[in-house]
């Protein structure tokens, strides 16, 4: 089949999917990322404004860039928003930073989104596509745990399905890097605490103030800061006067030693590491 | 082998690894954390620029896999500070050890 009438149907699906589903509307679970920003741009055209309702849970996880991205978006597409506070922070379960830590922060969430949804008749829905099911994701069962539906999956739609739709729509995110909080910085067993997660988010802005540009992760190791980039940057930022910029930049930012990973950005790179926060810095 | 080699990083992986990487040339210090290498290139000036070329760090990594690393990582220099010795060092601070002893 064609790809572009493959995905036209897949977004028919979407469309079907929130009209037939969605009751009187739909609450999305909104960061501003490609998934949810593509999910509550549709539902937008096809519930209309007054029946969608997007919330951005803002706490020191979630960086000051993606919420600007998130603010944009919102804008932009006239899609009504509301922002709120949530307090993983507070859950000493969430702050030992154990594996399934997202498990706890979605707990947070959507314990936070659920009485929001309920007061108006909304639907809780998330931005978990297709490709997300195959994944390990602790996170996604707290999200069942609340009766959260998820209608890309539902859809079949993928990643890739998602970014090609949001070109389409003009969406910016389309081609945004994949961007988890900040907490996925850490590695597990590593406590999550506020001046680490903005240690790490100062890193990398900095990094991108530089002019670092695609993936971009600074890995939490202790003092050390690891920093992955994508293959083509680390050719640039190796060079010797680029790589002493690069980490003055992380210095600056709080860590007292840069280190940068030959091999490049790799997503979950952490969850592959064994065994770490042993050995380098405290 | 020079470095600090934690618990639970690969079994003598480290040393493995120094003297891989010491077969090409290439002096270092190899501190673990896990199975992360972090490599200091002592002897091949500021930052290593040999590792500028993706082959060569390519090869790096392979070495490190071979190891047991699942990540190599090379720690970034200061700056080295050049000292003016001749201004810095006064006749006053030397130590001179008696020659009769």
């Amino acid at each position: 089949m064609d790809d572009d009438v493959r995905l036209s149907e897949g977004e028919e699906r979407l469309g079907g999917w929130l009209r037939e589903e969605s009751g009187r509307g739909i609450l999305v679970g909104f960061s501003g990322g490609v998934d949810s920003a593509y999910l509550a741009c549709v539902a937008v055209a096809v519930l209309g404004p007054d029946r969608v309702l997007a919330v951005i849970g803002r706490s020191p996880s979630f960086s000051a860039e993606q919420r600007t991205i998130a603010h944009d978006v919102a804008e932009r597409f006239a899609i009504p928003y509301v922002e709120i506070e949530t307090r993983e922070l507070a859950d000493a379960r969430y702050v030992a930073n154990p594996s399934n830590r997202c498990y706890y922060c979605k707990t947070e969430l959507w314990s936070r989104l659920a009485p929001l949804a309920a007061e108006r008749g909304l639907l809780l829905v998330d931005g978990t596509n297709a490709d997300d099911l195959a994944d390990y994701r602790p996170g996604a069962a707290a999200g069942r745990e609340r009766g959260v539906r998820s209608p890309l999956a539902e859809c079949d739609l993928s990643k890739a399905d998602i970014r090609a739709l949001s070109r389409r729509r003009g969406l910016p995110t389309a081609a945004l890097p994949a961007s988890p909080c900040l907490a996925s910085r850490l590695p597990y067993g590593t406590a999550v605490t506020a001046d680490r997660l903005a240690r790490v988010e100062r890193a990398e802005r900095a990094l991108r103030d530089l002019g670092v540009v695609g993936d971009l992760r600074v890995r939490f190791q202790g003092d050390l800061a690891r920093v992955e980039l994508r293959p083509s940057e680390l050719d640039r930022w190796m060079e010797p006067d680029a790589a002493e910029r690069l980490r003055a930049a992380v210095v600056s930012a709080g860590f007292r030693r840069v280190a940068v990973d030959l091999r490049g950005f790799r997503s979950g790179s952490l969850n592959v590491l064994a065994g770490v926060g042993s050995g380098v810095g405290g | 082998m020079s470095g600090a080699e934690a618990a639970h990083g690969p079994v003598g992986g480290g040393e493995r690894l120094r003297r891989a990487l010491a077969d090409r040339g290439f002096d270092v210090d190899v501190e673990i954390d896990g199975t992360l290498a972090v490599l200091r290139l002592a002897a091949q000036g500021l930052n290593g620029p040999a590792l500028a070329d993706p082959a060569a760090r390519a090869d790096v990594v392979r070495l490190g896999r071979e190891a047991g690393f699942t990540h190599v990582a090379l720690e970034l220099a200061p700056p080295v500070e050049h000292i003016d010795a001749a201004a810095s060092v006064d006749d006053a601070s030397v130590h001179r050890p008696d020659a009769r002893g």
